[in-house]
């Protein structure tokens, strides 16, 4: 018997299956199982993605007391509040030192505010967690062969959670090199690294995925013009921290007086890279992206 | 625009074999494509109903002289006279009838469905697809619409692993 529903346009048969939301939810996870060409519908056309909930139940919130002691809450809308530490369950030397860096559709990501390597990634509503593993050595991109990147441990990072439970089970983990903003630093970088652009034309980030469980270079190829050189970054005085968040399959993150927006998505295998000057029409806070 | 005596306005609609049929346009703007030509007043004369022959556009029409609501003078008397719910009890017995076609005629009229964009016509010709569907294991589905499994194993796994929920 010939598969009729080869016949149909993709449109078509998205309207067809489209009826499932209502009806059979499950069904329609299911249909991405058929075949290729159904799952590429089911994506495409975001029918399942539509069907989960989005809506917000509670934030994560972060109090350092007077004493250093860390005392993360989580508020729900209804506002009640929990305290979801000490995360004593984790394999930590001292609870109390470990902070909420950042989180992502109900993931943590925390890190050990004394020990610097450690890191977890956790699910505060099962408590589940996974501890990061090492993340390798990697040179600032531009800067591979500056003596100054060689010799000086300047390892300026962020790490960022991006966690998607529409697109996929998994978590990802990406480290961000930044240009350092040591005040002794300008003098010491060749001139020659000194007018290289940033962010550079390719820009190389470590991901960590929990479907590999380790680092992985990942290029991400930057669209539209540079924020800069390296050398007007290094005379400039960033934040400690840069924060970010994701949003629709993209992550957005703040450096200097600009933000830069990573796609993410699963589905492309040439991911793009594309930045903003935060004067144009993006504010950046810990949490959300406002598009101005 | 072409007038009948009872002074309602027909639309012609022609389909790509040639053949032309003359409808109330009531009728016709059950399919809210040909309501935005009316609306728009792109509809002046024939409108080419393209990739929807004949035999489906004639079961298409059928199906919306049905489905428009009964009113005005031919109309009121069986409005006036029948419940609403015996009324739609009727219409659920005489769609029953009229989705008794073969697979490939109900194919073709969700396509025609689809693209004229008669929301009632659409949900009563998926509804038999969406039937195969629901609730019925992955292999059950792909033996009722005969569709074939592209997926390697290990992508097949890794599928059903994503969308572990649904399989439970």
């Amino acid at each position: 018997m010939e598969d009729l529903t080869q016949r149909l346009p993709h449109d078509v048969l998205a309207d067809v299956l489209r009826h499932l939301q209502t009806t059979a939810p499950c069904s329609l996870a299911a249909c991405r199982c058929v075949c290729k060409a159904w799952c590429a519908v089911v994506d495409a056309h975001r029918l399942l993605t539509d069907l989960l909930p989005h809506s917000l139940t509670s934030i994560f919130l972060h109090f350092d007391d007077l004493f250093g002691r860390m005392l993360p809450k989580a508020l729900s809308l209804a506002m009640s509040s929990t305290t979801i530490a000490p995360f004593d369950y984790l394999d930590t030397h001292n609870a109390e030192c470990v902070k909420i860096v950042q989180h992502c559709n109900g993931l943590l990501l925390l890190a050990d505010v004394e020990w610097e390597e450690d890191w977890w990634v956790l699910n505060p509503a099962t408590r589940q967690w996974a501890h990061l593993t090492t993340s390798p050595p990697m040179r600032t991109p531009g800067m591979e062969d500056s003596y100054f990147d060689q010799e000086n441990g300047m390892d300026y990072h962020d790490k960022y959670l991006v966690f998607d439970p529409t697109v996929s089970p998994h978590y990802e983990v990406f480290l961000v090199k930044r240009i350092p903003s040591r005040p002794d630093t300008l003098r010491f970088v060749e001139c020659h690294v000194k007018q290289r652009e940033w962010p550079p034309s390719t820009y190389v980030l470590l991901v960590f995925s929990s479907r590999t469980k380790q680092w992985d270079e990942r290029p991400f190829v930057r669209e539209g013009k540079a924020a800069g050189t390296i050398g007007d970054l290094l005379e400039d005085d960033p934040p400690d921290h840069c924060y970010a968040t994701y949003w629709r399959e993209a992550l957005y993150f703040h450096q200097h007086d600009f933000i830069l927006r990573y796609v993410v998505t699963h589905i492309l295998d040439n991911a793009s890279l594309v930045m903003f000057q935060c004067s144009d029409f993006l504010t950046l806070t810990s949490t959300v992206v406002y598009l101005l | 625009m072409a007038t009948r005596e009872a002074g309602k306005k027909m639309i012609m609609l022609k389909s790509p074999d040639g053949m032309e049929f003359e409808v109330e346009e009531a009728v016709a703007m059950e399919s809210q494509t040909i309501r935005k030509m009316i609306e728009d007043d792109c509809a002046d004369t024939a409108i080419l109903i393209p990739n929807i022959n004949s035999k489906i556009l004639s079961r298409v029409i059928e199906y919306c002289n049905k489905h428009v609501p009964t009113t005005g003078a031919t109309g009121a008397a069986a409005s006036d006279t029948v419940a609403p719910a015996a009324l739609a009890e009727d219409l659920k017995i005489w769609d029953a009838e009229f989705i008794k076609v073969n697979r490939a005629t109900r194919f073709n009229l969700i396509q025609a469905a689809s693209y004229l964009n008669i929301k009632g016509l659409l949900d009563l010709t998926s509804q038999t697809t969406i039937d195969t569907i629901s609730d019925n294991s992955l292999e059950e589905i792909r033996s009722f619409l005969s569709t074939k499994n592209d997926y390697l194993p290990e992508e097949e796994q890794t599928i059903r692993r994503e969308n572990q929920w649904a399989f439970q």
